[in-house]
């Protein structure tokens, strides 16, 4: 093969981009809708965190002392966790210490934090924040998801290049332009170039540090195998914590108090405000924490301190101004995926490139079905009427679902629901799959009017769930400075209502638009007419 | 055959950018355990990149063939050096 081979971007370069730009956008579009609503979302999982339990608002924030005795009282019940065991701190939380721990019979995390445990038996906090960030990393498959929510990130990275070589050479005429006209697949196209190439900095962050974040643990396996002969593995934890490198001496002692731990970790890197620990060995003479924090005036704050408990000795600092490439590179990642490199304006930023983002796939998908539309006719092919219902039901039965979640989450407060992770869970995924369900049943349009509609009431209900529940409602929480709360409630009225306003141009589509179009059809295409359209 | 030529690059590709950020690792000044979060940020732009020029070229066979000879020279190098890793 010669390179002079690769030809130049003639119409057959394009034709071909053009193929793998559609059917990588196609194969993953969907999941990256989820993602990118989600993780729209998750970008205020600290105003969330505050939002979800009542029971930390308006409460005294907790002390290192009651850290410790939630330690002792969650390893006392499940001493089997003694090798590993995190703690948030009340910065992160709103105001209590929150013990995390994976349980191996339920095969799934845990927490617990003193009200919790005071509280009924069995009681388990609210974690809508945890649930929203797996759906975003994991489409909230637990057994597989984050690897192929990696494989999507690949198959995104790939539509992005390819889109990017077609778009090149009408980028500075078609640019900026938006033609709203008759033709609307121009004004869907023109939409989705300008959405794509704006925020194209940011997606090709988003594509290359998912895949990282996803798939590290497989390509470092690899790594490992075909590159270093075996001798990458036992190098791989020292590259990612600071914590671990130390056997157990199985030989109890005592620890040092929570406070004095803190301090010495703080004293050692200032500007750096720790947010929550990781505990391997606790009891034991080489009991080690992870201190992990942010620092001050970095734009990639995330940091971690290792420190012995037995003796306090400082065994690790990998916060900025003093670490090593590799904790710099993840830290750096973090910092770009999450947008914490910055406070309330990138976080917003954020979370308008993440419902961008989720329209971007939306917008592809609608392109796919209007590239498809047969203009003389108002029957429509098999393909494109599916495709328009499963974009309808996925979609917004996303929203649908992500927003019933909230609901639930005060619900289940407000019912004195024990295991309230369980009822947000049932909530999200059964209005989801009603709403996919919904979408297959009836045309692609009335789905999306009804579905648009019950997305809006239903995240309209987020605050006033919140209000009737908790007695925290809008006219209250400014005044009471609680502008966590206040926020999520605001979120949800206005992404309510940015719902409704979408049901009424879609009916009014359905209405007044052109005929020939799925959107404007009562009925999935005849078996005969199919046959006809699709002769293979 | 677009996607025989991406498959080409999707596999023969993935191991050939393992074994091409390995050698590097192995050569840069510094120990390799330390590069190794920068070298797993750097692979999927390389592996993307390597995906994307295997669809543009025209020819299907050549592609898989320089791709496995490619393949097969990097990770003998790799081999043949492992004893100095440490």
């Amino acid at each position: 093969m010669r390179w002079s081979e690769i030809s130049s971007l003639s119409g057959l370069t394009l034709r071909l981009y053009t193929a793998l730009h559609s059917w990588t956008g196609l194969l993953a579009g969907f999941a990256l809708f989820v993602a990118f609503y989600a993780g729209a979302i998750t970008v205020f999982q600290d105003d969330i965190r505050a939002w979800q339990d009542p029971s930390t608002r308006n409460v005294a924030q907790e002390t290192p002392k009651d850290g410790e005795r939630l330690l002792e009282r969650v390893l006392v019940a499940h001493p089997e966790i003694k090798s590993r065991v995190s703690l948030q701190l009340p910065a992160e939380t709103g105001g209590a210490y929150v013990a995390w721990w994976y349980d191996l019979k339920k095969k799934a995390w845990s927490n617990a934090s003193l009200a919790t445990l005071d509280g009924p038996e069995g009681g388990t906090r609210a974690d809508l924040t945890s649930f929203v960030n797996a759906v975003h990393y994991s489409l909230g498959i637990s057994a597989g998801g984050i690897y192929f929510m990696g494989v999507v990130s690949v198959l995104y990275g790939l539509a992005l290049v390819s889109g990017v070589i077609i778009h090149l050479p009408r980028l500075t005429k078609d640019l900026l332009s938006l033609r709203p006209g008759k033709n609307l697949k121009k004004l869907w196209q023109d939409t989705h170039n300008l959405i794509g190439i704006v925020s194209l900095p940011f997606h090709l962050i988003f594509a290359i540090t998912g895949a990282v974040f996803c798939l590290y643990a497989l390509l470092l396996a690899g790594f490992n195998t075909l590159g270093f002969d075996g001798k990458l593995e036992p190098k791989v934890n020292m590259a990612l914590d600071v914590i671990g490198e130390v056997q157990p001496a199985n030989k109890a002692a005592p620890m040092l108090p929570l406070d004095v731990l803190l301090k010495k970790a703080e004293a050692r890197a200032p500007g750096f405000e720790p947010t929550s620990l990781t505990i391997l060995n606790y009891g034991d003479a080489n009991a080690e924490m992870a201190v992990r924090g942010d620092s001050d005036r970095s734009l990639a704050p995330y940091g971690n301190v290792g420190i012995r408990m037995a003796d306090g000795v400082i065994t690790d600092v990998q916060a900025a101004r003093e670490r090593d490439a590799n904790h710099a590179t993840m830290s750096g990642m973090y910092s770009l995926h999450f947008g914490s490199y910055g406070a309330y304006m990138v976080k917003w930023l954020y979370f308008i490139l993440g419902l961008g983002g989720a329209f971007l796939f939306y917008s592809g998908n609608l392109l796919w079905v209007e590239s498809r539309r047969k203009a003389r006719q108002n029957r429509q092919t098999t393909s494109s009427y599916r495709m328009a219902q499963a974009t309808v039901g996925i979609c917004i039965g996303t929203c649908i679902g992500i927003s019933a979640a909230f609901v639930a989450t005060q619900a289940a407060h407000a019912m004195g629901a024990l295991d309230i992770p369980h009822w947000e869970r049932v909530a999200a995924y059964s209005t989801f799959a009603l709403a996919v369900v919904f979408a297959f049943v009836r045309p692609p349009a009335v789905a999306a009017i009804m579905l648009l509609r019950v997305a809006g009431v239903l995240t309209m209900l987020i605050p006033v769930a919140n209000g009737v529940a908790t007695g925290d409602h809008m006219l209250l929480t400014p005044w009471h400075g609680q502008w966590q709360v206040f926020s999520v409630d605001a979120m949800g009225l206005v992404l309510g209502a940015g719902f409704l306003w979408l049901a009424k141009l879609t009916r009014l589509r359905l209405l007044h638009g052109q005929s020939n179009s799925v959107w404007a059809m009562s009925a999935p295409p005849a078996r005969e007419e199919q046959a006809v359209t699709n002769p293979a | 055959m677009m996607w025989s030529r991406v498959a080409a690059g999707a596999t023969l590709g993935l191991t050939l950018c393992i074994a091409l950020i390995s050698a590097v690792m192995r050569l840069w000044p510094a120990p390799w355990p330390s590069l190794l979060v920068p070298a797993v940020a750097f692979f999927f732009p390389l592996w993307v990149a390597i995906m994307i020029i295997c669809a543009r070229v025209q020819r299907t066979l050549p592609v898989w063939g320089v791709l496995l000879v490619f393949n097969a020279v990097i990770f003998l190098a790799l081999w043949s050096t492992r004893h100095a890793l440490v």
